[in-house]
């Protein structure tokens, strides 16, 4: 078993050698530019360049706290409005029109919108992550409500259970797979989102950090930009997303085949 | 297999259809902008064209003030020589970037531009 | 079996031919319902819009903003954007696509390969498209090649991932069954691995278009080479903000088209035609 969890990881490292030695031969052995491809040593010392000036922490610091904070808003508001919208059936039908719609506008197109309404900053990134994400949680969170079958609700009527129990023990746990889905799918939006808005709408973060270094033609800092960010949803998602979605799919997953 | 074969026919199909309606939808403009494109060319610019002289100048004239878009058009085909209203004086065009201009179905008229005014 | 289907749908059509009428009604109540919602939405905005008197450059009246709409079609504004962004859109799904299912068969194919480039893709697929944008304004300028590259890069990725994880789900036996019987690698793609991993490509054209739709739009935003991304982001500069609510409404109409008219139709073959093997 470890064995070959060791081998996996063994050859899942081979094509990322590869395409190192590849880009180490390219930048070594021809004469590209430092602005078209830097080599990886170049990135490297401009990665410790800005981590040695605390810009890099800064800017680390500032995305992830806008994506928890859109991600918190989305996910607080999609939940509760969604167990709302699920529970009453004229009100979701209202409302999931809407929602599919507002999912197809997508966050990205909010940016000139965000910007107008409260200028460059945090406000107006915020703003485009939650229109990416909200919607999404908001819709499979009424989908999983719906998908609870009837007869549990009943059951737990019949046991005298008061609105308060259908939700915390029926509603909430049965809904809980597909808002989990949500969830993940939602964030997966949410941090594209992210670094466009940051890009367009923003004087700090990952986004601005490769954008300022493209008007300046500096691809040792665009690079190590685009790696943190690849690193950082690597993180989010194989660390703390998926593995919930695991969790929650089996604890309470059944629930939908009963 | 060979239904296989057939619902993917069908399925190209559909979408070939879909494709279709969508470009001949947005072709609508162009195709009206070359059916007008002669009318909008002054009668005496037009016998100019035909006679085959080379360089022109031309006042283009439009239903309203230009935006970015029409002047980065206009721009494409010749040299842009200024606004006035809501028309743009064009330098130096070929007969066939004359037609060109003409062809676009958002200009309302193409004058040849008097030099001396 | 397939006898018995013809006749069912015989039966139906008989059933509801004579009942036309009825069928127009049910439909345009159908679509009566769905309307509901957005008239309701559009109230909401004309409400906040009156009770607050905001300016035109906050909060356009739905009116404002669909008045704003026929200048930008009579100019010529909108159909070149929509066609440009379409076009990138068609050009950038199609050769994604086209590169990225041979791709991920290819590769999931052989299972060392497989193993060895699912982080790779799986990285790659992550690392969202509009990130590299920057260094792509760097190499190609900022123009068609720039927006071009970055969708391109966007679809491909999930595409090609998806791919091969499905075909890494298909059960080793059906291929060695039809080994067995003495099949070639084509025969083999055809018969097994295409059709098993079809739910996980249909998956990855799904975030791939959905993804490179969304990197589309913030690249013409920053890339200022037309497009409908371009037409807002202009809007702004310009105040014109009911020009911007007409370009959103646009992006959730074109997506709906793309969605409705491209992705539903090639999923609903799939399953109806595949759905069965996958039990």
């Amino acid at each position: 078993m470890t064995r070959a969890r060791l081998q996996e990881i063994g050859l899942g490292v081979l094509p990322f050698a590869g395409l190192l030695a590849a880009w180490w031969a390219i930048t070594g052995l021809t004469h590209v530019s430092m602005a078209t491809l830097p080599s990886p040593a170049a990135v490297w010392s401009a990665a410790s360049g800005l981590w040695s000036t605390g810009d890099l922490q800064t800017d680390i610091l500032t995305s992830m706290g806008r994506i928890a904070l859109g991600a918190g808003v989305s996910i607080v508001l999609g939940i509760g409005l969604g167990l709302a919208a699920g529970l009453n059936r004229p009100l979701g039908d209202l409302l999931l029109p809407l929602a599919s719609f507002f999912n197809s506008v997508s966050g990205i197109a909010w940016i000139p919108l965000a910007i107008t309404w409260f200028g460059l900053g945090t406000v107006a990134v915020t703003f485009i992550i939650v229109n990416a994400v909200f919607f999404l949680i908001f819709f499979n969170t009424v989908l999983g409500v719906r998908s609870v079958p009837r007869i549990m609700e009943q059951a737990v009527r019949t046991l005298g259970g008061g609105y308060r129990e259908l939700i915390l023990h029926v509603f909430l746990p049965g809904a809980l797979p597909h808002i989990m889905s949500g969830i993940r799918s939602g964030l997966g939006f949410g941090w594209r989102a992210l670094i466009a808005a940051e890009l367009i709408a923003a004087t700090s973060g990952l986004g601005f950090l490769i954008y300022d270094a493209s008007n300046f033609l500096r691809s040792d800092r665009i690079l190590t930009g685009i790696l943190i960010i690849g690193a950082i949803w690597m993180i989010i998602d194989n660390l703390v997303l998926k593995p919930l979605e695991r969790r929650t799919v089996e604890r309470w997953g059944t629930v939908r085949t009963l | 297999m060979g239904d296989g074969a057939h619902a993917l026919i069908r399925l190209l199909l559909r979408l070939a259809a879909t494709a279709l309606v969508v470009v001949a939808a947005l072709a609508v403009p162009s195709l009206y902008g070359m059916a007008t494109a002669d009318s909008k060319i002054d009668p005496r610019l037009a016998r100019e064209l035909s006679d085959g002289a080379y360089a022109y100048s031309v006042r283009v004239d439009l239903a309203f003030r230009p935006e970015y878009y029409h002047i980065h058009t206009l721009q494409s085909i010749g040299t842009v020589a200024g606004v006035q209203g809501d028309s743009v004086r064009l330098l130096q065009l070929t007969p066939d970037q004359v037609r060109q201009v003409a062809r676009l179905y958002w200009v309302e008229r193409v004058e040849p531009l008097d030099q001396t005014g | 079996m397939a006898t018995v289907r013809i006749r069912a749908a015989e039966a139906g059509r008989e059933l509801e031919a004579p009942a036309g009428l009825d069928r127009l009604r049910r439909a345009l109540s159908r679509a009566g319902r769905s309307l509901l919602p957005f008239a309701l939405l559009v109230a909401v905005w004309w409400a906040v819009e009156v009770a607050f008197r905001l300016s035109p450059t906050v909060l356009p009246s739905p009116w404002q903003t669909v008045s704003a709409t026929w200048p930008l079609i009579q100019r010529g504004i909108l159909p070149d954007y929509v066609t440009s962004s379409l076009t990138r859109m068609a050009i950038a799904g199609l050769f994604g696509v086209a590169a990225g299912v041979p791709m991920g068969l290819l590769l999931g194919s052989n299972r060392y390969v497989s193993v060895a480039f699912a982080p790779f893709l799986n990285f790659f697929q992550a690392l969202s498209g509009i990130a590299w944008l920057p260094l792509m304004l760097v190499w190609f300028g900022f123009g068609e090649k720039t927006i071009q590259a970055v969708i391109l890069y966007t679809v491909f990725f999930p595409v090609a991932f998806n791919t091969m994880i499905g075909v890494r789900t298909v059960p080793l036996h059906y291929a060695h069954a039809l080994r067995v019987l003495g099949a070639g690698r084509l025969r083999l793609i055809r018969d097994v691995w295409v059709p098993g991993a079809l739910p996980s490509i249909l998956l990855g054209l799904r975030l791939g278009i959905a993804y490179g739709w969304r990197a589309l739009i913030a690249g013409e935003m920053v890339v200022g080479a037309g497009g409908i991304g371009f037409l807002l982001f202009q809007a702004r500069s310009f105040h014109q903000t009911d020009r911007i609510m007409d370009g959103m409404i646009l992006i959730g109409l074109l997506w709906l088209l793309i969605d409705l008219g491209f992705l539903r139709p090639v999923e609903r073959a799939t399953i109806e035609r595949w759905g069965m093997l996958q039990r």
